[in-house]
């Protein structure tokens, strides 16, 4: 019986293997924070962001954190950024919820709505495709530093 | 110096309070949030009872836990988790907090922490009471045996805590926080101090837990490396059961004992490798310290070092967002210098004179290769299926197997999980 479960769970295994696939997405993103942001970052203050390790400002000011959970840019920003699939990006948010470690960023579902964030709230970051950049000066698109 | 739990407590709350300074009402009080998970699963073991009555299948296999949390000002943040696990006789749906705690978090590389607050001990201590957290059903038992899970996963104190970052060397974060914690009499860690079956305890006592952890993302993408330390004190009372130990001592069946474990300390080293979407961990525990037990009545004495080593590699590899498999093989000596069991062999056959189910040399090890599947049906639904090819029964319990030990068995688990 043993045996038998166990050639069950590496035939598993071997099935995930051959119909594995990874996400590949293309598209671009634009970082925005509200306008009283004055602060430049680098992708690696952006990652840092984005798993609630850099939380402050440099004028000390707290960071609020919003994420676009669409289609196509969420899945760039995970490919892209944090280098995590969804699930484990998931993941990561719960691990902190579940250990007392803090809350799980803003999701927002359209970039109408993220801009809208973003404008009414001071310190916000969050990201929407390069396509929904409103035509007035709302809110602030980061230089990424290199 | 014992610490008082309340007084501790109380005391960190109020300067969490204190050093808020914006001014909170209950309505401006952000929502409270609330997730949760329940969490059951299934167990059939073969040749030996591995985790309870295991043999016969069971399913006293399950977990929940609902978490309240909100932002009380930018800076600090309070919640706490309620908790209860079923798994054989240890638990038994018992509601427990898990964890509460105010954090203020004052900068980047300094916050605060009071309350009830998760230990950090290895890798994946904080995250091993909640089943969707983790690949694997159990974790290696050479350092995340489910008999340490209550005493070790949460105390009661103070704690500051930090994240430090160079351009050159990488990422750091740091916990230290001390405490106490009352630990239940029908928890496995009480359990494992009692496996000979030759004492019972009546109560217990942690006089003092200390805490420390650095985790350290090195330049390297995806490595890092960790390091901890738990160091406790515990002082217990019972009475000694018909055992030929204590005969052979001169003592008997039936007596006052006092039990001291003293300068105990969970030493443990970590490193992670993440690469693309394969993880490989490996991670070595060293457990030491010395347990003196004592007859009330008479003074006689029993004195031992504990020098408990173990250690693991495991690799989890995500196909997709559904499907994740994960394999650990694991490692664990009771004693690091009597890693073939001669002494265990010894008594047993001494216990065996006796007419008693005695111990053999490979009570003194415990190997694991465990192979496990997970699928992620949606956001809030996982079910994972999981296989242990177990050889010594280190961790496997005398009073549990009343008929004696195999030396290798073989355990199913299978788990399902919804969180929200």
């Amino acid at each position: 019986m043993r045996f038998i479960i166990a050639i069950f769970l590496i035939s598993l295994f071997l099935a995930g293997m051959i119909f594995s696939n990874s996400l590949a997405q293309e598209k671009d993103i634009i970082f925005i924070t509200n306008k009283h942001v004055t602060d430049s970052l680098s992708l690696e203050d952006i990652k840092l962001i984005y798993l609630g390790e850099k939380t402050k400002w440099v004028n000390g000011e707290d960071i609020i954190c919003s994420i676009l959970k669409d289609e196509k840019t969420y899945y760039h920003f995970l490919d892209k950024i944090i280098k995590m699939k969804s699930a484990k990006y998931n993941r990561y948010w719960k691990t902190q919820l579940f250990t007392g470690k803090g809350n799980i960023p803003k999701f927002l579902k359209t970039n109408e709505k993220m801009i809208n964030f973003i404008f009414k709230n001071t310190g916000s970051i969050g990201f929407i495709s390069p396509d929904k950049l409103p035509a007035n000066n709302i809110i602030k698109i980061i230089q990424i530093r290199q | 110096m014992k610490i008082n739990n309340n007084i501790t407590n109380f005391i960190g709350l109020c300067l969490m309070i204190f050093l808020n300074t914006s001014t909170t009402t209950a309505e401006e009080i952000e929502s409270i949030k609330i997730h949760g998970f329940i969490s059951q699963g299934y167990l059939q073991s073969y040749e030996n009872n591995v985790i309870t009555d295991s043999k016969s299948g069971t399913f006293q296999f399950n977990e929940m836990g609902i978490n309240f949390s909100t932002d009380l000002s930018r800076r600090l943040h309070i919640g706490m988790q309620f908790f209860s696990r079923d798994l054989g006789d240890m638990g038994n749906d018992e509601i427990d907090l898990d964890w509460a705690s105010a954090d203020y978090r004052w900068k980047d590389y300094m916050g605060f922490i009071a309350g009830k607050n998760k230990i950090r001990n290895g890798l994946y201590s904080e995250t091993r009471d909640v089943d969707m957290l983790n690949t694997f059903i159990f974790l290696p038992n050479c350092l995340y045996h489910e008999s340490s899970r209550t005493t070790f996963t949460s105390l009661h104190g103070l704690g500051v805590y930090g994240h430090l970052r160079s351009d050159k060397f990488g990422r750091m974060n740091y916990l230290v926080q001390y405490g106490g914690k009352n630990v239940k009499l029908n928890n496995g860690f009480i359990k494992y101090f009692t496996r000979f079956g030759d004492r019972e305890l009546t109560d217990t006592d942690m006089k003092y837990i200390l805490n420390a952890g650095i985790k350290w993302n090195s330049p390297v993408d995806g490595l890092l490396f960790s390091g901890t330390l738990v160091s406790f004190d515990m002082l217990s009372h019972g009475k000694t059961l018909s055992h030929p130990l204590w005969l052979w001592l001169g003592g008997s069946g039936g007596q006052n004992i006092t039990q001291n474990l003293e300068n105990l300390g969970i030493f443990t080293l970590s490193c992670q490798y993440t690469w693309k979407d394969l993880i490989i961990a490996s991670e070595w525990l060293n457990f030491n310290g010395y347990i003196k037990t004592v007859i009330d009545s008479s003074g006689i004495c029993t004195e031992s070092k504990i020098d408990s080593i173990g250690y693991y590699i495991s690799l989890i590899y995500s196909f997709t967002d559904i499907f994740e498999a994960g394999l650990y093989y694991s490692i664990f000596y009771q004693d690091e210098n009597i890693k073939d069991g001669a002494n265990l062999q010894t008594f047993g056959d001494i216990m065996r004179s006796f007419g008693q189910v005695g111990f053999h040399d490979y009570n003194a090890w415990q190997k694991d290769i465990a192979l496990t599947t997970r699928f992620n049906i949606s956001e809030n639904w996982t079910i994972k299926l999981e296989g242990h090819f177990i050889d010594g029964t280190a961790f496997l319990f005398l009073h549990e197997n009343p008929e004696g030990m195999e030396k290798r068995s073989f355990l199913f688990a299978c788990k399902i999980t919804f969180s929200f």
